[in-house]
């Protein structure tokens, strides 16, 4: 078996990515539709996110090296509490998303009761054991999707590509998750020397990129204010079903609950280490499970 | 404790054991002129062979002639080391080492003068035919089932895997029937580790009463609460033998057909002896459809009752139209009425089960009727509702060893869709994930043959590839550690 450092969680970018693809599509669904043309979108997100991907790489390649997240010292020590207050930013910024999708899109606050219950579950899990969990909802992810740009197939048009007027051309607007410059403490030290993690940013930047692409393909630009991502959800219908944007939605809420349960077990291990507590002991009777 | 050196003291120390049990027999014989007593168990060894083989033997007068008297040792000597009857190579030294040989069938000769007695191999044991077993059908391949002899199904394997790197492990559990279990592996094939690990957690166990390997799962994988087992049982020897040869540990207890195997797959559900006989194309899409029927079983009643309740807009409006005129004849909430009605499915197959066969037709009969026709002509259910929960009762069977997860999480699904809605339904779904990911045994975890996104379809997993494709790199359990 794989022995993984106490101090690294030993997540797969696959798993750490499908958390940020949940952040990344709130912010789309939620976001003004059109502000940012599809073009700018792809070409300077694509830069944005080689930079921030380089800045990643370097950062985590300084940090492993440096043992930033040993716990060890006053700056790991700083830095743990730093990353601490920037991952607990980011689960307060989640939940808000899950919680105005559960309002908005289901008229239920179920979430406030559901929340708990689903960090308990989790919370003997191991790191390997939500990667692997991970992997079914790719699936789901992808399908849904799959779904979805065949039932807009039909109302997408090229042209709408090319419409003049609507939102000031700029720089798309970049988010910088506090996963990019955890590398050495969420994925395993082989991931982060081949720089496979630090290739988080570009995950970001495909589906944000990518849903901008679909959404003016299918609405072009909007001339009126107040439209969001969300509507190109709810032009999706197949037939006789409609309102089909709250399956991608209970999916993606699926997605956004599983990365709550990540930034818990981050949490978790930050306030370990940063508390200087050493892991749990390991339990005495675990027969042949482990 | 030590046998004695004299025959009288023997013979007291056994009649106060097993004296007044009507089948314990002993037979006080003089062989080469030496004093000596067999013991046995009537119907566990045959006296026929005994007397055949032993002291038809012993006493033809050429086999001691010209050799002067001997006392109990010289002849025990004889007898053990330079004769050709079919006794146990070693001696039997104390009277729990007889007792177990007694208890197994074998037939032990004391001799006066020497504290040590030999065992004969004479069994005669009675046990149920090797037939098909009931609850695993198959079209192709072997018909043989285990039987409930250890050393049957013993041999059953050791006739399937024929190499030497075939070890099979005999010992007595330490509970009050003192039963016998094997624990079988292939020496080139299992992790070494992994197998004293296992030994030594079989040899710690304690279990009460040992009557099926399943018994050994408290030890083997101590948890509180368990939805899945990552351990999988079959009464093939054919399965057996496959599981073997992919590096898995077998555990068989004496007096039960079912073996245990150690560490299972979640995928290893989903097949049969049958995928291996049909075409790859065919059996990919059986292998889907069980996985279909499987999350049917779990989810379809809640997603009913999440979709009709909280977000009937999902719902084609014919449908809905349909449904919702069924639900206005019915006194109960649609929820309410979900639950009610798989439970009394599971009344129903719980009585069908347990019942005498013979009142088996009836019960079905009845059931039917009630949950059929009565239940709905008396307004108490509606039929999409009933429809929907037979559907899913009927899905379960698919996958027979998965009944027990999937009848609780399904209750658990509706319960959360009908509580909380799609949120509830959403949350669900995680905790079950959840719940399947974090099983493992013996370092293999439960998911393992499905890595995403690099090879999302294994050579055989959710579909199969050619068998000859897929022999040319044979598989391993102990590649999927994580």
């Amino acid at each position: 078996m794989k022995q993984i450092p106490k101090e690294c969680c030993g997540f797969s970018p696959a798993a750490v990515a499908l958390g940020l693809t949940a952040a990344a599509l709130a912010e789309s669904f939620y976001g003004p539709a059109g502000v940012c043309p599809p073009r700018s979108a792809a070409l300077l997100g694509l830069a944005g996110a080689a930079a921030l991907s380089l800045a990643a790489w370097l950062f985590g390649f300084w940090a492993a090296l440096a043992g930033l997240f040993s716990g060890r010292g006053p700056l790991p020590r700083a830095a743990g509490w730093l990353f601490f207050g920037w991952f607990a930013l980011e689960f307060a910024r989640t939940a808000a998303a899950a919680q105005t999708v559960c309002r908005e899109e289901f008229g239920s606050n179920a979430l406030i009761a559901v929340l708990p219950l689903l960090l308990l579950v989790t919370w003997q899990m191991d790191a390997g054991a939500l990667d692997r969990s991970s992997r079914a909802l790719w699936w789901l992810l992808g399908v849904g999707a799959a779904i979805c740009l065949f039932g807009l197939a039909d109302q997408m048009r090229w042209q709408r590509l090319f419409e003049a007027g609507g939102g000031a051309a700029g720089w798309p607007p970049v988010r910088v998750f506090p996963e990019y410059f955890a590398l050495p403490l969420l994925c395993t030290e082989q991931d982060v020397r081949r720089s496979r993690a630090a290739l988080l940013p570009f995950w970001v930047w495909a589906v944000q990129a990518g849903y901008a692409f679909v959404l003016a393909l299918v609405l072009g630009r909007p001339q009126a204010d107040g439209y969001t991502g969300l509507e190109l959800l709810r032009a999706w219908a197949m037939g006789y079903f409609s309102r089909l944007d709250a399956f991608l939605l209970l999916v993606w809420l699926a997605a956004a609950l599983w990365r709550l349960c990540l930034l818990a077990f981050v949490l978790r291990r930050l306030a370990r280490l940063n508390g200087g507590q050493k892991a749990p002991a390991q339990q005495p009777e675990k027969g042949a499970q482990r | 404790m030590q046998l004695s050196s004299n025959l009288s003291e023997n013979l007291a120390a056994f009649h106060t054991m097993f004296g007044q049990s009507a089948d314990y027999y002993a037979k006080q014989v003089t062989v080469a002129g030496c004093p000596a007593a067999i013991l046995l168990f009537d119907g566990m060894a045959s006296l026929s062979s005994l007397w055949t083989l032993l002291l038809d033997a012993v006493d033809r007068a050429d086999r001691f002639a010209g050799q002067p008297p001997a006392g109990g040792r010289e002849i025990f000597e004889r007898l053990l080391y330079h004769s050709d009857l079919p006794a146990q190579s070693g001696p039997v030294r104390t009277d729990e080492e007889a007792v177990q040989l007694l208890t197994a069938g074998f037939a032990v000769l004391l001799l006066d003068g020497w504290e040590q007695g030999i065992a004969f191999s004479v069994q005669n044991l009675q046990f149920r035919a090797v037939n098909e077993p009931s609850g695993e059908g198959s079209l192709r391949g072997s018909r043989e089932g285990f039987a409930d002899l250890l050393r049957v199904n013993l041999s059953l394997l050791r006739r399937l895997v024929r190499t030497p790197e075939l070890v099979m492990e005999v010992a007595q559990a330490d509970g009050a029937m003192r039963t016998e279990y094997a624990l079988c592996y292939c020496r080139d094939k299992a992790d070494r580790a992994m197998v004293a690990r296992v030994r030594s957690l079989l040899q710690k166990a304690k279990p009460e009463l040992l009557l099926d390997s399943s018994y050994f799962v408290p030890w083997l994988l101590p948890v509180r609460y368990r939805l899945f087992t990552p351990a999988g049982y079959t009464e093939r020897p054919a399965v057996a033998a496959a599981k073997l040869c992919e590096g898995k540990l077998v555990i068989l207890v004496n007096g039960s057909p079912s073996a245990m195997v150690l560490p299972a797959l979640f995928a290893e559900n989903f097949e049969c002896l049958d995928d291996y006989a049909a075409t790859a194309f065919f059996s990919s899409f059986l292998r889907v459809m069980k996985y279909a029927s499987f999350y049917l079983t779990v989810f379809l009643p809640g997603v009913f009752v999440c979709l009709a309740v909280y977000l009937p807009e999902l719902i084609p409006p014919q449908l809905l139209y349909k449904i919702t005129a069924a639900e206005k004849g019915t006194p109960l909430p649609l929820f309410a009425e979900m639950v009610m009605v798989i439970l009394i499915l599971e009344v129903i197959r719980e009585a069908g089960l347990r019942m005498p066969q013979s009142l088996g037709h009836s019960v079905s009969l009845v059931a039917a009727l009630i949950i059929g026709d009565a239940a709905v002509s008396a307004g108490l259910m509606s039929t999409p509702v009933i429809l929907t929960a037979c559907l899913t009762a009927v899905a379960v069977f698919i996958t027979p060893s998965l009944y027990e997860p999937a009848t609780l999480l399904r209750l658990a699904v509706v319960l959360a869709a009908g509580l909380a809605g799609p949120v509830g339904l959403a949350a669900v779904f995680l905790v079950f994930l959840f719940i399947l990911s974090d099983v493992s045994a013996l370092g293999v975890p439960y998911l393992s043959p499905h890595p995403f996104p690099t090879n999302p379809l294994a050579d055989d997993g959710v579909i199969r590839r050619n068998y000859r494709r897929v022999s040319r790199r044979p598989f391993n359990i102990w590649q999927r550690r994580g």
